[in-house]
This record gives structure tokens, sequence and C-alpha cells, in this order.
């Protein structure tokens, strides 16, 4: 896409793309905000838990809290990094994120990506959230996990061959209703026979044509999904969104794409899905 | 379906929290602290944790407290508090049988005893960690004493075993997924390319592993990534570069009061500064230097500041002062048996005698000194020994045809 392509047009060829069921659909944490924090509001929400002292107290107020000197080292910290450093010494750390992320109910933009999925509209879901909630909107629309949708979440279901018969979430960086499957600590993530198997499946997600529109992922995982998108050979058209609520934007997509075709539209989320709601009468 | 707008999320976290004895939180929070470099705060908390271990006769809980401070004193240079905090950890655990602990302890004492310059003995505490971690299958803990005994091999000059070892763990490593450990031994590899004279592998190494510890927010090591990368912009001549990169080392290694880093890139600074003909500024940054390693015991850095301060007297012609200064840099590289600074220095000799119109003893030098680069695969100061000694043979064949 040409840069001078403007903010409808780029709508419109999503919709397009949706209506000819060539697109497919990439979520991140953003997604499922508020529902669950982003990166940095968990990292922080821990600390002052852990800090849950009379004698640590001050120094949380004093320096570790968000926007404090010691706070803003931690801000730039990988979350994976930051739950690597307590998992060294606490293992339960892990277990413990899986119960946070078991927990919610879907939002709007779950329940519409559930009925673009049942409605046979999308034929896949990446996600690299740990949340149930897309599997939750689509029980709450009566489809059934095994018996009308697929949900890969493990190493070992990565690597088994996937076929299209029905429509897959695929949940790269593991699910929390399998602890032993979520990936949340830095070596989790950049194990290698882990990244390899995640690896196998992303260039299968992407090497189909068609296109891809990526929603409320902030592109920022350096230590797996990354390299392996500059070295995929990129075959779909990316639709990034990047969540703005006072711009309607194209631009170039973030460097993590760098190889593919495609732009950034830069606006409200809730923006693009309801605009593919109202598409196809979803609402 | 209404939307969920609750902190449902936050109760595993509350109970997971409330569960946490205050031991355990002090712990996690120095070790957040340690990892961030805020070593002040981090030991504040350590020292509370080992009060609490005490209290409640934690025995293991203590020792291990005690290693983590003693890590906080290694990092700050403070060698022999860190080796008594060391000690006093490696006797409680091996007292409790606790293996693992035993292992990791042995080898911070092994690394705190290589910075010191006992070689043999840190290599004998890794062979010992290392049978303990294949015994326990900690692959983690073997990938980190391969790379220990790779650093070994590389400072006997013995390049292509610490290759060999580096690669080993490099392969563990990447198979676990340990950016840190990764970056650290692709450091080491592109240390040994650059070593070899392979500047361009060398760079991309190094570059590789400053991505990394940038990604991961290890500021010690981009620190001596970008002392690295300072070296070869140096040896390319590109000396405004290198100045700028020593400098971005050195604002990291100070501001986290790394004295070792702070020591190596003040080094480099004077060599800048003596290629420029700044003698002055140059003895000033080497004395400097000189006064840090001698502090921290660094044998090693103390022998090339030497080989360096001898330079500077000899191009002000002073040459006893020159001898006497090589004479002292060699003594302590043969103690360590670190090859490379004593070929170095053998070529200095050789250079020091010819100016003093020894041509005969200026040649005896040149040799030995490029016949021990050649072993040790030092390519590109091979090249200019080689150079000057040629330098010096054709000045002997010129004497003699004209006699």
């Amino acid at each position: 896409m040409n840069d001078a392509a403007s903010f409808s047009e780029c709508l419109a060829q999503i919709a397009d793309s949706a209506r000819s069921k060539a697109l497919s659909l990439w979520v991140g944490a953003g997604i499922s905000w508020p529902v669950f924090p982003l990166g940095n509001g968990l990292k922080f929400y821990i600390l002052e838990k852990l800090c849950d002292n009379p004698e640590l107290r001050g120094l949380h107020e004093r320096r570790l809290q968000q926007q404090k000197d010691i706070g803003l080292r931690i801000e730039e910290w990988p979350l994976e990094a930051f739950v690597e450093s307590i998992y060294r010494n606490e293992a339960s750390i892990v277990s413990t994120l899986c119960k946070v992320f078991q927990v919610g109910s879907p939002k709007k933009n779950h329940l519409i990506i559930a009925k673009l999925v049942g409605k046979g509209i999308m034929r896949s879901v990446l996600t690299t959230n740990f949340d149930l909630l897309i599997e939750r909107a689509l029980e709450a629309q009566g489809w059934r996990k095994l018996d009308d949708y697929l949900v890969y979440h493990s190493e070992d279901q990565f690597s088994a061959l996937y076929g299209d018969a029905l429509p897959a979430i695929i949940k790269l960086h593991g699910s929390a209703d399998d602890e032993n499957s979520i990936r949340v600590t830095l070596s989790q993530v950049s194990r290698r026979t882990l990244t390899e198997s995640r690896g196998r499946v992303l260039t299968r997600f992407l090497s189909d044509e068609g296109d891809v529109l990526v929603l409320g992922y902030s592109a920022r995982d350096d230590f797996d999904i990354n390299p392996l998108l500059s070295r995929v050979k990129p075959r779909k058209r990316i639709f990034y969104v990047r969540h703005d609520i006072d711009r309607r934007e194209v631009g170039v997509l973030p460097s993590a794409f760098r190889n593919f075709e495609g732009c950034t539209v830069q606006c409200n989320t809730d923006l693009v899905m309801d605009s593919l709601a109202r598409e196809f009468g979803l609402e | 379906m209404s939307l969920a707008l609750n902190d449902d999320w936050k109760t595993p976290i509350d109970t997971w929290a409330i569960g946490l004895a205050a031991w355990k939180r002090f712990f996690i929070i120095a070790y957040i602290l340690l990892e961030l470099e805020q070593f002040d705060e981090s030991s504040n908390l350590y020292e509370r944790a080992k009060q609490l271990a005490n209290e409640i006769h934690d025995e293991l809980r203590f020792a291990k407290t005690l290693h983590q401070i003693g890590n906080i004193h290694y990092a700050k240079g403070r060698y022999d508090e860190a080796e008594r905090l060391y000690n006093q950890s490696l006797e409680i655990e091996r007292e409790s049988g606790d293996e693992l602990a035993t292992a990791k302890t042995l080898c911070q004492l092994a690394l705190l005893k290589h910075d010191k310059g006992n070689y043999d003995e840190a290599e004998r505490q890794y062979s010992e960690a290392k049978i303990i971690f294949e015994r326990l299958g900690d692959e983690s803990g073997t990938a980190a004493t391969l790379h220990q005994l790779a650093n070994a091999e590389f400072r006997k000059g013995r390049y292509s075993e610490a290759k060999k070892l580096y690669d080993q763990s490099l392969g563990i490593k990447l198979r676990l997924g340990d950016q840190s450990g990764i970056a650290t031994t692709m450091h080491q590899l592109a240390l040994i390319e650059y070593s070899r004279g392979n500047c361009d592998e060398a760079e991309q190494g190094y570059n590789e592993a400053k991505m990394i510890f940038e990604r991961i927010g290890d500021e010690s090591g981009l620190a001596l990534t970008l002392h690295q990368l300072g070296m070869i912009q140096q040896d390319r001549g590109n000396h405004g570069e290198a100045e700028k990169l020593y400098n971005q080392s050195l604002e990291i290694v100070s501001r986290l009061g790394e004295e070792l880093g702070i020591a190596a890139t003040l080094h480099q600074l004077g060599t800048i500064q003596y290629g420029k003909g700044n003698y002055d500024e140059a003895e000033r940054l080497y004395t400097r230097s000189l006064g840090v390693k001698r502090q921290l015991g660094d044998r090693l850095g103390i022998a090339a500041a030497l080989h360096e301060l001898g330079r500077i007297q000899q191009k002000r012609k002073n040459y006893d002062a020159a001898k006497r200064l090589y004479t002292e840099s060699l003594d302590m590289s043969r103690t360590l048996g670190a090859e490379l600074v004593i070929a170095r220095t053998i070529a200095q000799f050789g250079a020091l005698a010819a100016e003093l119109g020894d041509l005969v003893l200026a040649d005896a030098f040149y040799g030995k000194a490029c016949r021990k680069l050649k072993e040790l695969g030092a390519k590109s100061e091979l090249e200019q020994a080689s150079r000057d000694w040629e330098l010096i043979r054709s000045s002997m064949r010129h004497s003699s045809d004209s006699s």
C-alpha cells in the first residue's frame, strides 16, 4: 500500500479482505485491556504487593513506583525479564500469573472476534495473550471447543500438523488454563526448542496468501517473535492497528514487520472493530 | 454479557504475596535491585534479609543471603570482602549438603580468584563446580562453568580450545534461552576473533551481544561491548569514534561504580592520547587506571598499564625508566602466564634495543615476540611486530653491506 492511501480506504481494504475470507487476526494484550493490565500495570502491581511490608513500603513509595527513579528503569524492563527475576527466587509466581489470566469476562471486541469466527469470516486468530477471553466469547456464542473450533497453545500442539478443518485460535505464548504451556519468563520465551516450535506455527500462519489484521499488539517480543518475523518469507499483507484515540492516520509498518507489505493504521482500535461489525451486521 | 471492568485479576497476586515470608520479600526486592544494578539499595535489603534469616535460624537462607551480599561486594570490586562472604557461605552450604548452592558459590569464588590472577585455583574450583552441576543435571550451571573454563583457555592463549568450550556453553545457553549468558558468551567469541585479528567478525559478534545486552537492560554488559567496539574503531584508525565509544562505556561503568571497567576504559583512553602524541595526558590516564588496578589486585591489568607507562618513558627517551617498567610488567605477566602481554612486552624490548642502537638484540627480541604472537594466532599484532622486525633486519643487512 502506498503512503497516500487514506484512512477510509484502508478500512475498506480490511473489510474487503474479510469479505473475501482472506483476513486473519493477530491480537495482543491491548485487546484484553482493561480486563487485564498491560505489562507495566502488572509489574508495578506485583512490586507493590511484594513491598507490602512496613519496612519496604517507604522504599517502594520513594523509589520503586512508576515515574520514580528506579521505577523508570523497571518500566523499561521487559515483563519477561521482571518475572524471571522473581521466578528465580520464587517459582510460584508463574502459577500465580496463570491464575491471574484465568479470570475475567470478554469485552465487546472479543465478542466481535467470536462472531467473525462464528460466521466463518475469519478462520484463524493468533494471539500472544494467555487469557481465555476469546474462548469465553466463542462459548458465549454457543461455540464449543474441539467441536466447533480448536485452540493450539502448547509447543507439542504447535509441532503437530494443523489443518484448517475448524477455525483455530493459536496462543503463541500458551494458555492460562494449562500452566505448563505459559511462557512468561525470559528463559521460557527464548528457549531455543520452544522458539523453533513457535516459529513453525508462526511461519505457517504467515506463509499463506491473504491479510492479517494486527490489534492491541506492541510488536515488542524481541526474544522470540521479532527474530522470527525478520526471517520469515512474507506472503501476507499486514494491517497493523496502533491504538490512538486522537488520530486517524495511515503510516508505515513498525520495524518488527518491516519485511511485510502493508501499513499501520493509527486510530482507536474500537473504530476498526466497529467498522467490521457494521460491515457484517454483527452489532 | 456485561463488561468486566473490575480488579478480579489482582486477587491471585494478593493471595500469593500474603503467603511470602518477610525474608523472601526482602530477598526478592534486593535481587531485582541487584539486577538493575542498584547496589546500595540492594545491599541494604540483603543485610536486612540476613538478619531475618538469622532470627529464624535458617542457615541455608543465611548462606544464600551472604552469597548475594558477596556478589555486590564483587561487583563493586571489594574482592577481599566478597571472598570472605563467599567462603562463609560455602562452609555452611558444604556442611548442610546443599550441593547446588555449593557449586554456585564455588563458581563465584573461582570468578574472584580469576580476577585476582589466581588462575590455577580458579580453574580447580570451576572444575569442581562443573562436576557437581553435571551430576545434578543442572544445565545452566554446566554452561556457566564451561564458559569460565573457556575463559581460562583464552587467557592462556589457547584460542581453539577456548572456542570449543565457548561453543559448547553457547549451545546450552541457546537451548535454555539464557539471554544474558548468550550475550556474554557471544561477546567472548567475538573477543577470540578480535585477538586473532578478525576485526569484522569480532565487530559483528560484539554488535549481536550489544543488541541482547540492550534488550535485557544489562548496562554492565553494554559497557563492555561498547568498550570492545571502541577498540575495533581504534585499530581501524577511527580515533574519534573510538573515543566516543570509550566515553559512553566510561559513563556507564562510572555510574555503576564498576572499578574494573573504569580502569580498563581509562587505559584505552590513555592509548588514544598516546596515539595523538599527548604523552602527559596519556600518562595521567594510565596512572589513574594503574591506581584502580592496584587497589583491585588486577595483576594482568597492572602488567598492561606498566607496559604502556614504559612506552611513554621510551618516547621521552628515559630509557632506564622504560626498561624498569617493561621488566616489572614482564615479570608480572610471566607469573600469570599471560602470553599475549608477554609477547607485546618482548616486542617492546626489541623496539627499545633498536632505539639504543643494539640491532642484534632487537632482532632477537622481535624474533621471539613474533614466534609467540604467531603461536597465539594474534594476527594484527603479529603483522605490526613483523613489519618492525623487517625494518631491523633490513637495517642490519644495510649496515653489513656498507661495512
